[in-house]
């Protein structure tokens, strides 16, 4: 048949709703989105996240758990209340903060933001920690958040004093 | 459900399993996510086995739902 007979052929014959009932059906979706199509996608989602968590076991497998050194951050006696010095700890490329708060208490914690690690300042008049690049809030005698986009903790550096001098001693990840 | 040799399920009863094994995995991936970023490695490889688990699980549902369909 003809181009145009089929035009003619497949002409609507009136404009009321109820005879035209069909001109919005599309085959080709009918055979693409239906319900055998969704199960199979569901099946298919659910292996692609299983399988997404194999690569952090892989990665996790090879990564070696902290070695506790002991390293000097600062002398007592050159860190006043409401003061802060950087240091690193365990490694060079894990940077912290060391804070001798207001209320005189020592903590410590890796500085880089849990949002996307952005370093971390103290801030002596409300006596917190934060990030300034998204405004994320942390408690400075937890390390838990409590404003803005960071979810996590940040990761506490234990301390030791002794001799007048402030000792980094281990790390905790997750902490109270 | 009947034990006799092999399940016999109808096949909504399959699809559950899957939407269950998809609700699974994505809560083991933000497990394990979380667990990797809190460098607690003991957990991240209890969320992939139940991961894992849970495909195979999907899986042979997916194969029994699929055996009942195109019967």
């Amino acid at each position: 048949m003809s181009e145009q007979g089929k035009q003619k052929r497949h002409r609507e014959e009136t404009e009321h709703d109820m005879m035209n009932l069909i001109e919005n059906l599309k085959r080709g979706d009918d055979v693409k989105y239906n319900r055998r199509a969704f199960i199979k996608s569901m099946t298919g989602a659910t292996v692609a996240l299983g399988l997404a968590t194999i690569p952090f076991q892989i990665v996790s497998a090879n990564k070696k758990a902290d070695k506790d050194a002991r390293v000097k951050i600062a002398e007592l006696a050159s860190l006043p209340k409401g003061s802060s010095v950087n240091f690193s700890y365990p490694t060079e490329g894990d940077t912290a903060i060391l804070v001798h708060t207001v209320e005189g208490e020592l903590v410590a914690y890796n500085n880089k933001c849990t949002h996307l690690q952005c370093p971390v300042f103290y801030e002596k008049e409300r006596d917190i920690l934060v990030c300034p690049c998204h405004r994320g809030f942390f408690n400075i005698k937890t390390g838990h958040p409590m404003e803005g986009p960071p979810q996590r903790e940040l990761p506490l550096i234990e301390l030791e004093v002794a001799g007048g001098a402030v000792y980094a001693v281990g790390r905790k990840y997750r902490h109270e | 459900m009947r034990l006799e040799g092999s399940i016999v399920m109808s096949k909504r009863g399959w699809v559950i399993i899957i939407m269950t094994s998809l609700i699974v995995n994505v809560i083991s991936l933000q497990h394990t996510i979380e667990a990797y970023y809190g460098r607690e490695y003991g957990a991240v490889t209890t969320c992939m086995i139940v991961s894992i688990a849970s495909v195979i699980v999907a899986l042979t549902a997916y194969i029994n739902w699929r055996k009942l369909e195109y019967n």
